[in-house]
């Protein structure tokens, strides 16, 4: 039916429904009229009916009476200071309690003012959000226990005796503990400039973050960090992604644990133990000095004997000698030039700095 | 930075005489706006806003300076050295009434009267002690204040901004709320309903004024008389029409009674 159809055959019907006053009384929401003071002027039939009371029972009470104890306060504290600075308040969430009536409500008031802009009263509607305000306290509830479980995490990022820090998936730090923020005498907006790690250690630190930044990989460093007292310690940081349910990289969780005295022991242990292969290679040069010494003294002196045998045996080749001895001589020729290589080589290979005693 | 961004210190008239003027809890200097014009043109007006409140620095909140009073009281003083200002008369609304206190008990060469304007030692109710509140009625606020979270930024934005016929500074101002802005005022709730500075009063040492709305829902006329009772030279007016904000709701008798103490 269009709406000019309606009119024509519905004139009473139209007269009633858009009848201003009939609008104010039933319409959908409640409305509120009310002095500065608090003394209600006027109400609607449904927000009497919501608050369960007559008209004439509501205009003997006062309006914050209707609100329960905090949201009187807060209207006096909050929303009235408002509606004077700038007349009007938007959505604020109120709930009228009286007799067995509770609602949640949206309230949305603007002040009624004089020629001299003296507030002379307050106009409002009020919404009925119960229901819808039930889910929210749920969100609220959620957020509540979102905000307790961080207090928790940071709590007990308190109690360990590590220096506890998050960072966002692009690296920026977004939490240290209470450890940290004593341990290096920083605030947490000076965090990101590294400050705390010792200045030569942080080139290596800076390379291998920004490779676990760009690989999404777990960084495990020993490295130095400076104290605000000037203290130099030696640190082992870990450093790992978190991935939420979806995959998708949400923060990076890092600690960063004392290692000073085991590494200072191993450190120690390593000059220790530098010290004594020192002292071995000394001892080995040495050693190897005299063997090459004894090396080449003895060849010389066994070369020297065998040198007048070789003389010798070119002397009796060069006299006539019977068939047979001439057949020895050459056989001892050729034992004496194998006993000269074997000299030389004994000579070579002891003079040989790489390896004195290899074959 | 310095004190008069920090806190957002404006200065109105050049007179001899400093009036020093202390908003509450959940406004800024603006809250002021019905009452200053009465005094500027023969008093210097100093106004300023607490730290998370207005134009003041936000960064500047250290959760730690301002988790008692003591901390604002420091700012007051901040403020007194930062201007160089000596014989104040310090007007505070609400909690800035204990604020002032402290900050004459700690530094009482910068200050010469203090008017609170409906003030308490102690809102929560103890043995032989009505405040007004019990414990759960803080924590029912804070619930309320939590289910105000989107009307705290949106309501309070212009407000902050003060001018009303230019509106998109308001908004501007709404879309840079962050959640702080409601964790810093809960955290400030909690200071203030949960403060007992009953032991201070009988330490304040110069003439003081309680002004005290018969309508108030926070205070009442027994806090009132409590402060008159235990507090040296305090004087008190009752306000027939005043609730927690006569200042704004009756702004001629706060005047009125403003120049009655300090003339």
């Amino acid at each position: 039916m269009s709406r000019q159809a309606f009119i024509e055959s519905n004139p009473g019907r139209f007269a009633e429904i858009t009848n201003s006053d009939f609008l104010y009384q039933h319409a959908p929401c409640g409305f509120i009229s009310f002095l500065p003071n608090g003394g209600i002027l006027r109400v609607n039939q449904t927000f009497a009916h919501w608050l369960n009371l007559t008209e004439e029972e509501i205009y003997q009470i006062k309006f914050t009476s209707l609100l329960s104890k905090a949201g009187g306060l807060y209207y006096e504290m909050i929303v009235h200071p408002l509606l004077n600075l700038k007349g009007f308040a938007n959505e604020v969430n109120f709930s009228f309690i009286h007799n067995e009536c509770n609602i949640d409500t949206l309230f949305n008031a603007v002040v009624f003012k004089d020629d001299d802009g003296t507030i002379i009263a307050i106009n409002a509607t009020i919404q009925d959000i119960t229901e819808r305000k039930k889910y929210e306290a749920e969100l609220l509830k959620a957020k509540r226990f979102a905000e307790e479980e961080q207090r928790r995490f940071e709590f007990l990022s308190n109690s360990v005796p590590n220096l506890i820090w998050t960072a966002l998936p692009n690296g920026e730090i977004n939490f240290l503990n209470q450890r940290t923020l004593d341990y290096l005498k920083i605030d947490l907006k000076d965090a990101n400039n590294f400050t705390g790690i010792y200045e030569e250690d942080r080139p290596l630190f800076a390379e291998a973050w920004a490779k676990s930044l760009q690989s999404s990989t777990k960084l495990e460093l020993e490295l130095r960090i400076l104290s605000g007292d000037g203290d130099l310690q030696w640190f082992f940081l870990h450093a790992e992604p978190y991935h939420n349910e979806e995959g998708v990289l949400e923060l990076w969780f890092g600690s960063c644990t004392n290692i000073n005295n085991q590494k200072l022991a191993t450190l120690e242990k390593y000059n220790s133990l530098e010290n004594s292969l020192s002292t071995a290679y000394k001892t080995i040069d040495g050693h190897r000095e005299r063997f090459i010494q004894i090396a080449m003294n003895q060849s010389h002196l066994i070369r020297k004997p065998l040198a007048n045998i070789m003389g010798l045996m070119d002397l009796l080749n060069d006299t006539s000698l019977p068939a047979d001895a001439v057949e020895l001589l050459e056989l001892l020729k050729l034992s004496a030039d194998e006993l000269d290589h074997l000299i030389k080589d004994v000579i070579h290979q002891s003079s040989d700095p790489i390896n004195p005693l290899s074959a | 930075m310095n004190i008069t961004e920090r806190n957002n210190i404006k200065i109105i008239g050049n007179g001899a005489q400093t009036l020093m003027f202390a908003h509450g809890f959940g406004c800024d200097q603006n809250t002021w706006n019905l009452i200053t014009p009465a005094f500027s043109d023969t008093y210097k007006v100093v106004l300023f806003d607490y730290i998370g409140a207005g134009h003041a620095a936000i960064d500047a909140y250290e959760k730690q300076r301002y988790s008692n009073l003591s901390g604002y009281a420091k700012d007051v003083i901040d403020i007194c050295e930062e201007l160089q200002l000596e014989n104040v008369i310090f007007i505070g609304h609400c909690v800035s009434s204990m604020i002032g206190a402290l900050a004459s008990i700690e530094a009482p060469h910068f200050f010469k009267k203090l008017i609170f304007i409906g003030p308490s030692p102690r809102y929560i109710n103890d043995v032989d002690y009505y405040g007004g509140m019990e414990r759960e009625d803080l924590e029912a606020l804070l619930d309320v204040m939590d289910n105000n979270y989107l009307g705290w930024s949106g309501t309070l934005a212009p407000a902050v901004v003060g001018n009303p016929d230019r509106p998109a500074l308001g908004e501007d101002l709404t879309k840079s709320f962050r959640a702080v802005d409601l964790d810093i005022a809960k955290q400030f709730a909690r200071v203030i309903f949960l403060s007992d500075h009953r032991g201070d009063l009988p330490l304040i040492k110069i003439p003081s004024l309680t002004i005290q709305g018969k309508e108030d829902v926070l205070t009442s006329e027994r806090v009132a008389n409590y402060i008159h009772e235990h507090t040296y030279r305090n004087q008190v007016t009752i306000l027939e029409s005043g609730g927690h904000c006569p200042h704004l709701s009756d702004p001629e008798a706060v005047v009125s009674a403003i120049n009655h103490f300090i003339q």
